[in-house]
Parts: C-alpha cells; structure tokens; sequence
C-alpha cells in the first residue's frame, strides 16, 4: 500500500483530466494508469491495459476540441477517488465513427477510481457516450 | 451545518431505503423542501418531496421490482458520492417506453449534497447505452 496522502490522490485524477482529457497527450496513459489498469464497463465493454486505454481514448475524444473538464466534486478515502465533472468540447473530427458537425457541447460524467503508487489501477466510468452522441445531434433517443 | 461522516453514511442509507421500501411517507424526513434530484444524462430534473415521490412512482410503474443497491460510498463535507447498482424488470411502461420484461442492472454513480440532516441535491450519473442494450431497444 502506498503512503501517498489523500491529496495527492485527488491530484492525480485532476492532472489525468487535464492532460489526457484537456490537452489530449494521450501517450502519457503510461504516466496516469498502472500496467495492469483496468477501465471497468462502458461503451465498449472492459478495458484492460496501457494500450487499449489509450486506444479508447483516442477513439473517443480524437475527434474533439477545446475540451474544457470543469469539477464539481471530488473526495477521496482510502485508496478511491470519487469524481464528477461537466465537459464542453467542439465535435472537430471523427468520434466513434461518427464524422465532425462542429457542435459545441456539453456532457457531465463522473467515475470512480482505485489509485495505487500514483497510479490509476481501476476505473468504474459512469461516462455517457451515447449521451454525448445526443448532444452533437448525431442521434436520437426514445426517451 | 457540517455533518459527520456517520449521520452522512446514515442518511444516505434511509435515502436508499426509501427507493427501495416505497417509503413514500419518510420522504420530508430525509429530503429537505428546496431538494433537487437531477439526472443530467437523460436532461430530467426532479423538484422538492412531492417531485420526488413521483419520480420513484414513475420508477416503480416501470420496474416494479426495482431495488438499488450502493456498492461502493466516499463521504466528505456535505458531500457523499456513491456508486452503485439498480436492478428491476422492466415489466410497466417507463418514460413512453412499453413494457419490455427485460431484467436490467445498470451501474450508476450518485453524488448527494447535504446540510443540516438533510438531503439537498441529488445527481446521478449512468451510461444510457447500458440501459438501451440490456432492455433491447439499442439501434444494432
């Protein structure tokens, strides 16, 4: 178990956001996410590992510009790390298979994370792809 | 007010039971008056005690088996985030949808803002796909 303090804990989900997310350096999966990480459910089922995480992401935010990820909250005990947040981007390029309208939208998600040594080593992700789909206009849902 | 982490966990607990027993009479004990649930995935916003009766009678026409479950709660200053699961069979129409009799468990992540005892603000996060899927309505 490693000694990091709650704080930093926090620290490393907010610096995720903001470099994967916000700045898209999507090659520094390696720095955020442990070797055997694994990013729970979703769209696409479970994720496992440096390379499908960063697959993932460039699938589903390569396509996106001016990502702004705003947090609404977040805590921290133990070894978890609760977040929530709102997310507005700019639907540039192709997302999911899904080619630029040049909306500007807005999402809010939130995940749960286990860090260990600096590290995310698993992520429950409560992230509405197909909500996100809804908001640049690309589908419609029957409820 | 600021709470304890025990009245918080304790809170969110009766919370949870009221979803789960229809204890549609405790509602005014755990929710206060200006009380907002909010689902900013499906865009659907709930208000005060009353709003929140119909929300779970709403569920309960759709689902009426429905039975949520948290997994997992983090408490902080007037805050606790939860993560958790719903379960029910989808056996009456939920949001013009008509009875599928499809059994559903959905992961969901709440984040519930508290002050004086009571709960505030209710926000709950899920993926809309799961949903879809599981009751058969996805588009493949």
């Amino acid at each position: 178990m490693s000694e990091h303090r709650p704080t930093e804990r926090k620290d490393t989900v907010r610096d995720l956001y903001r470099t994967l997310y916000e700045e898209k350096s999507f090659d520094a999966v390696s720095e955020f996410y442990a070797s055997n990480a694994v990013r729970h459910g979703g769209l696409q089922g479970s994720l496992e590992g440096r390379s499908a995480l960063q697959s993932y992401l460039q699938a589903s935010l390569g396509g996106l510009s001016d990502i702004e990820v705003t947090e609404l909250h977040c805590l921290v005990e133990d070894d978890l790390v609760a977040y929530d947040f709102e997310m507005a981007a700019t639907h540039s390029g192709e997302v999911l298979g899904v080619p630029a309208t040049g909306n500007r939208f807005e999402i809010t998600n939130a995940a749960l994370f286990r860090i260990e040594d600096g590290q995310v080593v698993d992520e429950w992700p409560r992230t509405d792809m197909l909500g996100l789909l809804e908001a640049i206009d690309v589908v419609e849902l029957p409820f | 007010m600021a709470e304890t982490a025990q009245d918080s966990d304790q809170l969110v607990s009766e919370y949870a039971n009221i979803w789960n027993d229809r204890e549609y009479a405790k509602i005014s004990d755990v929710v206060s008056e200006s009380f907002v649930r909010v689902s900013p995935v499906t865009d659907d916003e709930v208000r005060g005690p009353d709003g929140l009766k119909e929300l779970i009678r709403r569920f309960d026409a759709g689902f009426p088996d429905f039975q949520v479950s948290i997994d997992t709660q983090l408490v902080g200053d007037n805050i606790a985030m939860a993560e958790g699961t719903f379960t029910g069979t989808h056996d009456g129409e939920f949001n013009d949808v008509p009875p599928t009799g499809r059994e559903v468990e959905i992961k969901f992540m709440d984040t519930l803002r508290i002050d004086d005892g009571e709960l505030h603000e209710h926000r709950t996060y899920y993926d809309q796909q799961e949903l879809l899927d599981q009751l058969g309505l996805g588009e493949e």
